[in-house]
């Protein structure tokens, strides 16, 4: 798959699995699992673009005599998630055209 | 491997990364690990799970993104330059500047002051014609009388239209100096402002 084109369906992943509340690392990699396997340095890398693009927040809190750090996302990430919805659905448009254009060979 | 040797390895596989950021993401690995266990999983397995020390160093470096080289410092050595030049040449450009302003204020008053007195002098003699006028008629000299009002006519005519001319000049030099007054605060304030 082409990189740019990982990057964005990674990041939007992301965003899709804080969007009902806010998450964890290890929680957003759990809930990804059936769809999409990445690695704890992948999501890191992720989680650091998200905050500095604003599509997430970050707090750290004491959980069981330790610190974690939840992931919350920003209207900025919604509004992205909803642009990959429209995006996804002219990608959709092409990739059948083309398909039928391969069928007809 | 425990979780401690896992995180110390990893620390010194990282030891290129700036300290912050090395601290960051062996944290983030820490409770990666902490949550494994926390669901019960036993430390070596969560630790196994995350991956081998070289193989998590290998793909950190290899996925980080290219930290953007830091842009050159501006030397101070050409503002400083400029300050000792203007410092240095201060007996040569003060001068020249200073009476470059006060040639140009000069002018722009002779102007202002020439073109009132002229308004006022062609004002003066229009009513000053039309008295004189009163004056011969009522010597019988009804000839210099007329010839007098007329010359008193003329002079107020071009009082009038020089008025609207005196009247538009003044207000374009009262901007034009305001327009400077500003200038020059607003040298100050950015100053003031490069100083913060």
């Amino acid at each position: 798959m082409d990189n740019q084109l990982k990057r964005g369906l990674l990041d939007v992943c992301v965003l899709a699995a804080i969007r009902d509340g806010e998450s964890y690392g290890y929680r957003i990699i759990k809930e990804m699992k059936p769809y999409l396997e990445m690695s704890e340095s992948t999501l890191y890398t992720i989680l650091k673009r998200l905050e500095g693009a604003g599509m997430l927040t970050v707090r750290t809190a004491e959980h069981d005599g330790r610190l974690r750090k939840y992931y919350r996302i920003t209207d900025r990430g919604r509004v992205r998630l909803a642009e990959f919805q429209e995006e996804w659905k002219e990608i959709m448009t092409v990739y059948r055209f083309v398909v039928r254009e391969g069928n007809k060979q | 491997m425990t979780k401690k040797e896992f995180l110390s390895a990893l620390s010194r596989g990282l030891s290129k990364l700036p300290r912050k950021e090395r601290e960051e993401r062996v944290n983030f690995y820490a409770e990666m690990i902490d949550d494994r266990i926390e669901e019960g999983m036993p430390e070596p397995d969560a630790v196994a799970s995350v991956g081998t020390v070289e193989g998590t160093v290998s793909q950190i470096l290899a996925e980080r993104p290219a930290v953007a080289e830091e842009p050159p410092r501006k030397s101070g050595g050409g503002r400083v330059g400029v300050i000792l030049l203007l410092l240095l040449g201060f007996p040569i450009w003060f001068p020249i500047l200073l009476t470059f302003f006060i040639t140009v204020a000069s002018l722009l008053f002779s102007l202002f002051v020439t073109l009132w007195a002229v308004e006022i002098s062609f004002a003066a003699g229009a009513v000053g014609g039309v008295g004189t006028f009163f004056v011969l008629l009522a010597t019988g000299q009804a000839a210099a009388a007329f010839f007098t009002l007329g010359g008193a006519l003329v002079s107020g005519g071009l009082a009038i239209l020089l008025l609207f001319g005196a009247i538009a000049a003044t207000k374009a030099l009262w901007r034009g100096i305001s327009a400077v007054c500003r200038m020059i605060a607003g040298l100050f304030r950015r100053k003031e402002k490069n100083n913060d």
